[in-house]
């Protein structure tokens, strides 16, 4: 199957954006005259045995400016090559596409702990532009026993279609988020976060289809339909643990539902060990099971309201499994002006059981990851 | 949409009956000086917010649920 680019002419008006947008931080960042600056990268690769490769370069950037106030810039972009079962039965042999990601944030905290943050993402692909702004504040109590923190960010998203210029709809996610840290004991804190979040607007996938009918004579394909508006709810427990010696635990669990009637718990350990002042190394199992939409089928007896067989929406039963090792000297290369020098390495082998879609029982796949720092 | 409100309902009272019992566990605070095991990078819920921030987007990529693992939330920008 020969591979097709999703490239159209009216990306090169946000080429030229893009590079414009990259280009301004850069230029604005001497001016900042940080006190401290972390930069920082990262490089991400997902392989699936369902034939999708991702490649995720990252570059990121923290100053201080003044003491409490930070700023900070990342950009990011995600280089998918897929040819999965998804596109096969969207009638697409393949396809390349890239997503760029620039974020900045500014925070400033007081003396008293009290902190407040801005945020504004930029994420865009040729047939998605998504605008992100983000608040954020938080506080210290019971004698910074206690830390709450509340989260607002709305996003405008722009849907696109390939091959097709005159295709947008929109779509606007809000989002609250609220989280309370609280200290147990010496070697305990617990965290609880609840996020509520509000989609309106084009959800479908323009490039997804369902089956209606028999698989042979008389079954057709029809474009999926999801309902416009989606409630998302999902509370979260950590809880961080000292156990004995240089041994930690991290456990987690969250409980998600929404208005389309997925329903999911998340759960996940993760063992740490600080093999020397300057070695972390962590093994981690991450557990996922979720129920499907209400109205996703595999295959369609007849049409109806909302239909979708997007395998995400579906039941599914998933496992991650990994290993991490992060690397950290403090004070080497100081001569050069480095304060600080970080290193970490990530494994995690996926794999995603799916109870009702015809294509796949599931897939595996494996993740990994280095990201370096550098504090000057 | 109203079985989620009844869910969210439901889990309300949960919470913060779970957030009360912490809380009150919580009252023997700790002191600054008797934080040290809890400074380290492994009891960090932050320790590596941009690997935390990719996790994120590969699982909400791949799975139907999402949200409360960190960040603000927002749009994926994808399609």
């Amino acid at each position: 199957m020969a591979a097709t680019d999703r490239r159209e002419p009216r990306a090169l008006r946000w080429r030229a954006l893009r590079w414009r947008a990259l280009l301004w931080p850069a230029l604005l960042w001497p001016a900042v005259g940080a006190a401290q600056t972390t930069g920082s990268t990262r490089f991400g690769v997902y392989a699936d045995d369902d034939d999708t490769l991702v490649l995720t370069p990252m570059v990121g950037a923290t100053a201080t400016p003044a003491l409490g106030a930070t700023v900070s810039v990342h950009y990011l972009a995600d280089i998918v090559t897929s040819s999965s079962v998804d596109l096969v039965s969207a009638a697409t042999a393949s396809f390349t596409e890239r997503r760029d990601d620039l974020s900045v944030s500014a925070g400033y905290t007081t003396l008293s702990q009290l902190s407040v943050g801005v945020g504004y993402d930029w994420s865009h692909e040729t047939d998605y532009l998504s605008h992100t702004v983000s608040l954020t504040l938080g506080d210290e109590f019971l004698d910074r026993n206690l830390q709450l923190g509340l989260a607002w960010a709305s996003s405008f998203n722009t849907v696109g279609r390939s091959g097709d210029p005159t295709f947008a709809e929109s779509m606007v996610n809000h989002s609250a988020t609220l989280t309370g840290a609280q200290v147990l004991s010496r070697g305990t804190v617990l965290k609880l976060t609840y996020q509520g979040q509000r989609a309106e607007g084009f959800q479908s996938s323009v490039y997804r289809y369902v089956a209606i009918g028999g698989a042979g004579f008389g079954g057709y394909r029809t474009a999926e339909i999801v309902p416009e508006v989606r409630w998302r709810h999902a509370a979260a427990l950590a809880l961080n643990q000292h156990l004995v010696g240089d041994l930690y635990a991290n456990l987690g669990y969250r409980l998600y539902r929404d208005t389309w009637g997925v329903t999911a718990h998340t759960a996940e350990l993760r063992l740490g060990w600080e093999a020397t002042r300057t070695v972390d190394v962590w093994l981690r199992e991450r557990v996922h099971a979720q129920g499907g939409a209400s109205f996703y089928r595999s295959r369609y007896d007849a049409l109806q309201t909302f239909m979708s067989s997007d395998k995400e929406l579906g039941a599914l039963l998933s496992s991650t499994t990994g290993l991490q090792v992060d690397f950290r000297w403090q004070g080497v290369g100081q001569s050069l002006g480095v304060s600080a020098f970080g290193l970490d390495l990530k494994v995690d082998y996926l794999d995603i059981r799916y109870d009702d879609f015809l294509p796949l029982d599931g897939l595996t796949a494996w993740m990994a990851e280095i990201g370096t720092s550098l504090t000057f | 949409m109203k079985r989620a409100g009844h869910s969210l309902r439901r889990l309300l009272p949960l919470v913060v009956g779970l957030w009360a019992l912490v809380g009150g566990a919580g009252c023997a605070a700790v002191k600054p000086w008797e934080r040290g095991t809890l400074a380290k990078r492994c009891m960090r819920f932050d320790a590596n917010a941009e690997a935390a921030l990719l996790e994120q987007h590969t699982f909400a990529y791949r799975e139907g649920a999402a949200g409360a693992s960190g960040g603000g939330g927002g749009g994926c920008g994808c399609n």
